[in-house]
C-alpha cells in the first residue's frame, strides 16, 4: 500500500494537535490533565535536558545508561483513526476510489503518528458499530502492522455514522486525536456522533472524501438511480439545471458540516480522489497545522 | 368561416391518447450510484405534481398538439365565405386588348383582371369545370374546360396582355361552343374594362355574368397619322384625342428619322380632339415618329395608358414605282407588268403618230411595246421591239437560231437561263457604245441595255408576240431584272403604318433572297409563308419592325413597318358598367352566391412546419453546440 519510499518521507513528518497537550511531566507530549500517574509506560534514553529526577537509577545501576521512566497518562498522544468502511466508500476506481484513497490518508498518518511516538489505533466503521479494530500500536515496528491492517479492510453494509462514533465514544474514553476518514453519506447523520466526540474531549478531524462523479456528475437523460448500500431507487431527470441544482445541494451540506465543525472546534476537511492522496497530507493537513 | 368536413373533426379526440404517454413512466436508464442521498431533495424539488407537472413543462408534447390540430382542421377543410360569381361550370373571358394594359388599377387592368380570375376559381366547387378564353386579337382557350385548378392557375399566371384590339367575336363565339358543348350549362364570365364593340356578336347560351376592371378613364391618346407628299414638301397629320374628364397640357412632338423636328405644346378640354399639321416637312423617304409628352414642368405621368402616346408612319418619297406602260394590247405584257408587285402602274394607248403622248415626268419607268419614242420624254425606258429611232441603229429582221443564245453574265440577266426560248423573228440592232450586250444569238443581241447620261435604257429587239418568252420562267425573271435596274426595285412593302393584331402581307421575296422580320426589340419574327410565297405576319407590339432581304450576293435590303396603336375603341379608357351582347344588356356585378375558398392547405402546410420544429427541438441535445439558437442552457424537452 505505501512503499519504503514514502513510508521513509513520511516519518519525517510529525502530528501536532491544538487541544490535547502533554503534561508537564517529560515524555513527547505535555497533556491537559493536572498530576502524575503512577501508571508506568515506558523507559526511554535519557537525552541531555531532561530531568534528572526521572533518571531510574536502577536500569541505570544495571545497565550504566541512563533512562528515564514515563507513566501512562502523561506523553503519548492517542491518535485513532476511524474509516468509514461502509459500501458507499468503494466508489471510484483505481487510485480514485475512495476507500483506497482513505486507506492511504490512513496509513500516512498511521506512519507519522508510530514514527513521532504516538501511540496509534485503527477502527473500521460498518453500519452503526466499530466492525474491526487494530489494538494499540506504538512504535515504528508497528507500522507494518497498521498498513496490514487498513489493507485488509473491505466495504459492506450501510453507514451509521453517528451510532459507530457514539459506540466508539464508549470505548475509547481517554480523549485522543481523533481522525474520521469518510464520505459522510450517512443513515443518520454524523452531527450527533461528532458533537460526542467533542463533549468527550477528543480533537476531531474530519477528512470528507469524495469521488469526481460526486462532485460532477456525468449523466444526462431519463435515469433510474439505485443507491449501492441501500438499493434505493430514484427515478430523475438529469438535465444541466437538475445537475446545478444537485451542485448548490452539495455545496450547501458540506457548508453545513463545516458550520457545525467549526463551531465545536472540529476541522474539517474537504478533499476529493481526483487529487493525489500525498496532497492530502502534505499540503492540507500542513495547511491545518495537522502534520509539521 | 366554417368546415366543409366537420364529421372529420372527432379525430381532434388523438390528443388524448397523446398526453397519456407522455403521461406513462418514460423508459429510464438504470445508473447504480454511491448513494442517492444528495439526489433525494432534487427528486422532490422535480417532481412536485407529478404528473401535471411533467405535462406542463413539455415543448414537445406541445408541438405535437399543435400538429394533431392543424392536421385534424385541415381534413376538417375550413374555409372562408367569400361572393361567388356563379356556381357550376364556368367559361371566362379574360379581355387582352391593349386598353387592359392601363395603369389605372395596378400594376395594370390584366393583372387585376387576372387575379379575380384564379380568385373566382378558387370559389368554385372542385368537381365544376372551369375554361378560360383569353380575348386578344386571335382569341384562344389557354385554359380548356377542366377541373384541375393548379394547372388553370398556372396558364394564368403565365399569360399576357396584347397590344392589339380584342377580337371578341370570335371569343363569344369559342366560349358558346364550349358551353354548349357541356349542355350549355356553364356560367360565361367577362372579365373587362368593358371596351366591347356591340356589332354581330354571337347569342351566348347560359348565363353570363360581367366583371368590370378598371377605376377611371383619364387618357389623352394619338388618334390620327397620316403624310403625304404635297407640291411645296411633305405634310404630316396628326390627330390627338383627350378621352379623359379633366382639361390636360401635353406637347406633342415630331421626330424624323429619329431627330427632332418639331415640338408644340396642346391643351386639350376634355372630350376635346385636336388636329395637328406640319407642313413643308422634307421630301424624302423616312419614318416619322411623334410623341405625346407631359408639359414642361409637370411631374405626374400624362395618363394611365402609355400605348397610345406614340406612334410611327412611314413616308416613301423616293420610289420608282410608276410605270407607264404604252401598248397596244400585249397581254402578256400588261399581265406580267400589273402583277409585278410595288409598281404603280399606268397604261396608255398610242396616238395616231403610233406614239405615247406628252406626260410630264410623273412616271419613273416608261415601257414601250413596239411603239416610237417621243423626244421630250426623259424617264428611264424599257423598249420592246423599238421601231427605227434616233437612239440606236435598227436593222431588218432575222431569225434566231434556237438553242444558240448566250446569255451574258450581269445583275440584270441574274437567274436567266434562256433555255429553248424561241424567237420567229428579231430585229438586227447595231450596238450603240453606250449598251451592252445581254442576250445574243449568232452575235446579234436579243436584249441589251445601257444608259445615256442619267436615262437609262433596256431594249428587247423582238416583238413577245414573235416568241414563247411570254410562255417561259425566264419571262418575269427577265422582266423584274430589267425593272429593278431601271428603276429599283419594287418592293411592295407597306408605307405608312398598320395597328397592332392587323396582319401584315408582304410580297414574295424575289428569286434568291430570304426574308426576315424583326419585332421592335430586335427578337427575329416568325412567319408564314404562302405557297405563292407570300409573306403574312401579325405585330403584336407597338414600335418598329424591320423587314430584311438578304440576297444571294450578300446584298441587304431592309425596310421599316411603322404598328401602332391607333384605336378610339382601345383608347377609350373609361370602364363600362354595362355590357350589350347580342341586344342582351349584362350589368357589371360579382354573383349573388356564395362561395368559399378552403385553407386547408394552409393548415397542412403549417402541419408540416411544426413537424420540423418538433424534430429540431427532439435533436436539439445532440446539437450541442452546433445549435445555432443557444438557450441559456442546454435544455432537451422540458424548458
Amino acid at each position: 500500500m505505501l512503499d519504503e519510499r514514502i513510508i521513509r518521507k513520511l516519518q519525517k513528518y510529525r502530528l501536532e494537535t491544538r487541544k490535547v497537550r502533554a503534561a508537564v511531566m517529560q515524555g513527547e507530549r505535555r497533556s491537559k490533565k493536572r498530576g502524575l500517574s503512577n501508571e508506568f509506560a515506558d523507559f526511554r534514553a535519557y537525552v541531555p535536558g531532561d530531568d534528572i529526577r526521572r533518571i531510574d537509577w536502577n536500569i541505570y545501576a544495571r545497565h550504566n545508561r541512563p533512562f528515564l521512566r514515563l507513566y501512562e497518562d502523561e506523553q503519548n498522544l492517542e491518535v485513532h483513526v476511524l474509516l468509514d468502511t461502509s459500501i458507499s466508500m468503494d466508489w471510484g476506481e483505481g487510485p480514485e476510489n475512495k476507500l483506497d484513497f482513505s486507506r492511504k490518508i490512513g496509513g500516512a498518518i498511521a506512519v507519522m503518528a508510530l514514527a513521532g511516538g504516538d501511540r496509534f489505533q485503527i477502527s473500521a466503521i460498518q453500519g452503526d458499530r466499530i466492525a474491526a479494530n487494530s489494538g494499540s500500536l506504538s512504535g515504528r515496528k508497528s507500522t507494518r502492522r497498521a498498513l496490514a491492517f487498513l489493507q485488509n479492510q473491505s466495504a459492506a453494509g450501510e453507514t451509521m455514522l453517528s451510532a459507530a462514533l457514539s459506540a466508539f465514544t464508549v470505548q475509547k474514553r481517554r480523549p485522543g486525536l481523533v481522525i474520521l476518514l469518510s464520505d459522510l453519506f450517512s443513515q443518520d447523520g454524523s452531527e450527533e456522533g461528532l458533537r460526542q466526540l467533542d463533549s468527550q474531549g477528543h480533537e476531531t478531524v474530519v477528512v470528507h472524501i469524495l469521488a469526481k462523479d460526486e462532485l460532477e456528475p456525468p449523466w444526462s437523460g431519463e435515469l433510474k438511480f439505485e443507491d449501492a448500500e441501500t438499493g434505493a431507487i430514484r427515478e430523475v431527470t438529469v438535465n444541466p439545471q437538475v445537475v446545478s441544482a444537485y451542485q448548490r445541494r452539495l455545496a450547501a451540506w458540506q457548508a453545513g458540516i463545516r458550520r457545525f465543525c467549526r463551531h465545536r472546534g472540529i476541522q474539517y476537511l474537504a478533499t476529493h480522489t481526483h487529487q493525489p492522496w500525498e496532497t492530502t497530507i502534505t499540503r492540507d493537513l500542513r495547511r491545518m497545522r495537522l502534520v509539521r | 368561416m366554417k368546415f366543409l368536413s366537420p364529421s372529420l373533426l372527432w379525430l381532434a379526440g388523438l390528443s388524448i391518447p397523446i398526453v397519456i404517454l407522455y403521461l406513462l413512466r418514460v423508459r429510464r436508464e438504470p445508473i447504480r450510484v454511491s448513494s442517492v442521498f444528495l439526489w433525494d431533495k432534487i427528486v422532490l424539488e422535480n417532481w412536485v405534481d407529478t404528473p401535471w407537472q411533467r405535462l406542463k413543462r413539455n415543448l414537445l408534447l406541445l408541438i405535437q398538439l399543435l400538429i394533431l390540430m392543424a392536421l385534424v382542421l385541415g381534413l376538417a377543410r375550413p374555409a372562408i365565405a367569400l361572393p361567388k360569381p356563379a356556381s357550376g361550370s364556368v367559361i371566362l373571358l379574360l379581355d387582352a386588348s391593349a386598353s387592359m394594359q392601363a395603369t389605372d388599377v395596378l400594376p395594370n387592368r390584366f393583372a387585376a383582371a387576372r387575379a379575380e380570375a384564379i380568385s373566382i376559381l378558387d370559389t368554385l366547387d372542385q368537381d365544376a369545370q372551369a375554361g378560360v378564353v383569353l380575348v386578344g386579337p386571335e382569341p384562344g382557350f389557354i385554359v380548356p374546360m377542366t377541373t384541375d385548378r393548379t394547372g388553370a392557375r398556372a396558364a394564368l399566371s403565365a399569360a399576357t396582355p396584347s397590344s392589339g384590339t380584342a377580337d371578341w367575336k370570335t371569343a363569344l363565339s369559342l366560349a358558346a361552343g364550349a358551353a354548349r358543348g357541356i349542355g350549355g350549362l356553364a356560367t360565361l364570365i367577362i372579365l373587362s374594362d368593358g371596351g366591347i364593340r356591340n356589332d354581330s356578336l354571337p347569342a351566348l347560351p347560359g348565363e353570363v355574368r360581367y366583371v368590370s376592371i378598371g377605376r377611371h378613364g383619364e387618357n389623352l391618346a394619338i388618334t390620327g397619322l397620316a403624310v403625304r407628299r404635297a407640291p411645296a414638301g411633305s405634310e404630316l397629320f396628326v390627330g390627338v384625342t383627350n378621352y379623359g374628364s379633366r382639361p390636360v397640357r401635353a406637347v406633342l412632338a415630331v421626330d424624323f428619322d429619329g431627330s427632332l423636328l418639331t415640338a408644340q405644346q396642346l391643351e386639350l378640354q376634355p372630350g376635346e380632339n385636336v388636329r395637328a399639321f406640319e407642313k413643308n416637312l422634307p421630301v424624302r423617304s423616312g419614318l416619322y415618329t411623334v410623341r405625346l409628352e407631359p408639359a414642361a414642368g409637370a411631374s405626374d405621368p400624362l395618363d394611365v395608358f402609355d400605348l397610345d402616346n406614340r406612334a410611327a408612319i412611314w413616308h416613301q418619297t423616293e420610289t420608282s414605282n410608276r410605270i407607264l406602260l404604252g401598248s397596244e394590247g400585249n397581254y402578256f405584257l400588261e399581265a406580267l407588268i400589273n402583277a409585278m408587285p410595288g409598281y404603280a402602274v399606268t397604261q396608255a394607248l398610242p396616238d395616231d403618230s403610233n406614239r405615247i403622248g406628252s406626260f410630264g415626268d410623273d412616271f419613273d419607268i416608261l415601257i414601250l411595246d413596239g411603239l416610237g419614242l417621243s423626244e421630250n420624254i426623259s424617264a428611264n425606258l424599257l423598249w420592246v421591239n423599238p421601231p427605227e429611232n434616233a437612239l440606236f441603229p435598227v436593222g431588218p429582221l432575222f431569225t434566231p437560231q434556237a438553242g444558240n443564245a448566250v446569255v451574258h453574265p450581269d445583275p440584270r440577266t441574274e437567274f436567266l437561263a434562256w433555255n429553248n426560248i424561241n424567237i420567229l423573228a428579231a430585229k438586227t440592232v447595231e450596238m450603240p457604245d453606250w449598251a451592252a450586250s445581254l442576250v445574243e444569238t449568232d452575235g446579234r443581241a436579243l436584249v441589251f441595255a445601257g444608259e445615256i447620261g442619267d436615262r437609262k435604257i433596256a431594249v428587247l429587239t423582238f416583238d413577245l408576240r414573235d416568241s414563247d418568252l411570254p410562255l417561259q420562267v425566264d419571262f418575269p425573271v427577265l422582266f423584274a431584272n430589267l425593272l429593278d435596274y431601271l428603276g429599283g426595285p419594287g418592293d411592295g412593302l407597306p408605307t405608312g403604318f398598320t395597328n397592332a393584331g392587323e396582319a401584315v402581307v408582304l410580297p414574295a421575296p424575289i428569286a434568291g433572297e430570304t426574308l426576315h422580320v424583326l419585332s421592335p426589340d430586335g427578337a427575329p419574327l416568325a412567319v408564314s409563308q404562302s405557297d405563292s410565297g407570300v409573306v403574312r405576319f401579325i405585330p403584336f407590339q407597338v414600335g418598329v419592325y424591320r423587314v430584311e432581304l438578304h440576297g444571294a450576293n450578300g446584298r441587304l435590303r431592309t425596310y421599316p413597318i411603322a404598328v401602332n396603336l391607333i384605336s378610339a375603341e382601345e383608347s377609350s379608357l373609361e370602364p363600362r358598367e354595362e355590357l350589350s351582347i347580342a341586344g342582351t344588356a349584362v350589368r357589371s356585378s360579382t354573383g349573388d352566391e356564395t362561395g368559399y375558398r378552403e385553407l386547408t392547405g394552409w393548415l397542412i402546410g403549417a402541419a408540416f412546419i411544426l413537424l420540423l420544429v418538433e424534430w429540431l427541438v427532439y435533436q436539439r441535445p445532440q446539437i450541442g453546440d452546433r445549435w445555432p439558437f443557444r438557450a441559456k442552457q442546454r435544455l432537451d424537452t422540458r424548458f
